[in-house]
C-alpha cells in the first residue's frame, strides 16, 4: 500500500533536507509568472497587493477570539460545534469560497484532537493565517497519524495516557479547528485575558492553552 | 508511479522543526497569486492540489512548499490555455 515512496522517505536522513532545498530558481519563475499574468490582464498589481495584505492580516488572534467566546457563551459554543462555518459567520469570518467549511472539534477531559493535512497543507487560513512551516513539513504530515503522542512530546506536551487522541486529516473542502479545554482558574478572566491564553498551537492540537499564571 | 504527496503514516523519523520562518517576497507573491486566481474563479483548491500531486515524485520531494505551488499554478494555467508555455520565459527576457 505504501509502495515506492518508502524508497524516498526511509532514506531521508541520508539526503540533505527535503523541506529546505534551493529556491533561487523559483524566485525568478514566480516573477515571470506574475509579469505574464499582469501583461495578459488576468490580474492587476493592485489586486495582487490587496490580496497579499488581506492574507497578511489573518492571524491566530482571529481563531482565539472565536474560542474565547465559545468558552464564555454556552449557546455560541453549541452553535460552533454544530455548524462551525455558520457560527463563525456571526462574527464576520467567512471562508474564501463556497466549497470550504469549518468543523470545530471540542476537546474533553478524555479526548484530545490533533489536526494534520497528510496530503498537503489544508488549514483554516481564514481563521489562523498562513500555516506554520512544520505543519507543511514531510515529518509532521507523515507521523501525525502514526505517532501523535510522539509528535505532542516534540511540542512539549505530554497527555495523560487515559486521554484518547483523535487525529483528523483536513481536505480542500473541510478545515478543522480545535476547541481546547478552558484552563482551570480562569473564571474571573475577561475576554481579552482569555484570548491571551489561547495559542495557535492549541487550535491545531499540538499545544494547550496557557494557564493563567503563565499567560 | 509512487505518490510522494500521500504521506500519512509513512515512516519518516526526522524530528519536527519547530522554528517557523516568515515567507520571503517571492513566496508572498505566489501565495497571493494563488488566492487571487482562485477568488477570480480561474481554478478551485482541489485543482491546485491535483496539479501539486501531478508533480514528478523526485521533483516533489526536492521542491520547497511554494516551489510546488508555482509549478502547479503554472501548469494549470498552461493546460487551461490562459497562458502559453513560453510566455514566462518571454517575460523574464524583458526584465
Amino acid at each position: 500500500m505504501y509502495d515506492n515512496l518508502e524508497d524516498h522517505v526511509s532514506h531521508s536522513h541520508q539526503e540533505p533536507h527535503f523541506d529546505s532545498p534551493d529556491t533561487s530558481s523559483f524566485e525568478k519563475q514566480v516573477e515571470g509568472l506574475k509579469q505574464t499574468l499582469l501583461s495578459k490582464g488576468l490580474i492587476t498589481q493592485v489586486e495582487l497587493e490587496e490580496m497579499i495584505a488581506e492574507l497578511d492580516q489573518r492571524t491566530p488572534f482571529d481563531g482565539a477570539q472565536i474560542i474565547a467566546r465559545a468558552w464564555t457563551e454556552r449557546d455560541f459554543r453549541n452553535r460552533l460545534i454544530a455548524n462551525g462555518t455558520k457560527a463563525v459567520s456571526e462574527l464576520g469570518y467567512h471562508p474564501p469560497d463556497d466549497f470550504q467549511s469549518l468543523v470545530v472539534l471540542a476537546n474533553t477531559e478524555f479526548l484530545h484532537h490533533l489536526i494534520v493535512c497528510t496530503l498537503c497543507s489544508c488549514y483554516p487560513r481564514w481563521l489562523l493565517g498562513r500555516p506554520p512551516d512544520w505543519y507543511k513539513s514531510i515529518a509532521y504530515r507523515s507521523r501525525a497519524v502514526s505517532d501523535p503522542r510522539g509528535i505532542l512530546n516534540e511540542f512539549g506536551v505530554t497527555l495523560d495516557p487515559n486521554i484518547s487522541i483523535r487525529v483528523v486529516d483536513s481536505t480542500a473542502e473541510v478545515r478543522y479547528m480545535v476547541l481546547p479545554l478552558r484552563p482551570s482558574g480562569t473564571d474571573n478572566l475577561n475576554m481579552k485575558e482569555l484570548v491571551g491564553l489561547i495559542t495557535r498551537d492549541s487550535l491545531i492540537g499540538v499545544g494547550l492553552p496557557h494557564s493563567p499564571s503563565v499567560g | 508511479m509512487p505518490k510522494p504527496h500521500d504521506l500519512g503514516g509513512k515512516p519518516h523519523f526526522d524530528p519536527i522543526v519547530l522554528k517557523t520562518t516568515l515567507p520571503v517576497d517571492w513566496e508572498l507573491t505566489i501565495d497571493g497569486i494563488s488566492s487571487l486566481l482562485r477568488k477570480k474563479g480561474f481554478y478551485l483548491t482541489d485543482e491546485l492540489r491535483r496539479y501539486i500531486e501531478k508533480i514528478d515524485p523526485e521533483q516533489y520531494l526536492n521542491m520547497t512548499y511554494y516551489g510546488r505551488w508555482c509549478t502547479a499554478i503554472t501548469n494549470i494555467l498552461i493546460e487551461k490555455q490562459l497562458i502559453a508555455e513560453d510566455d514566462i520565459q518571454k517575460q523574464l527576457d524583458l526584465l
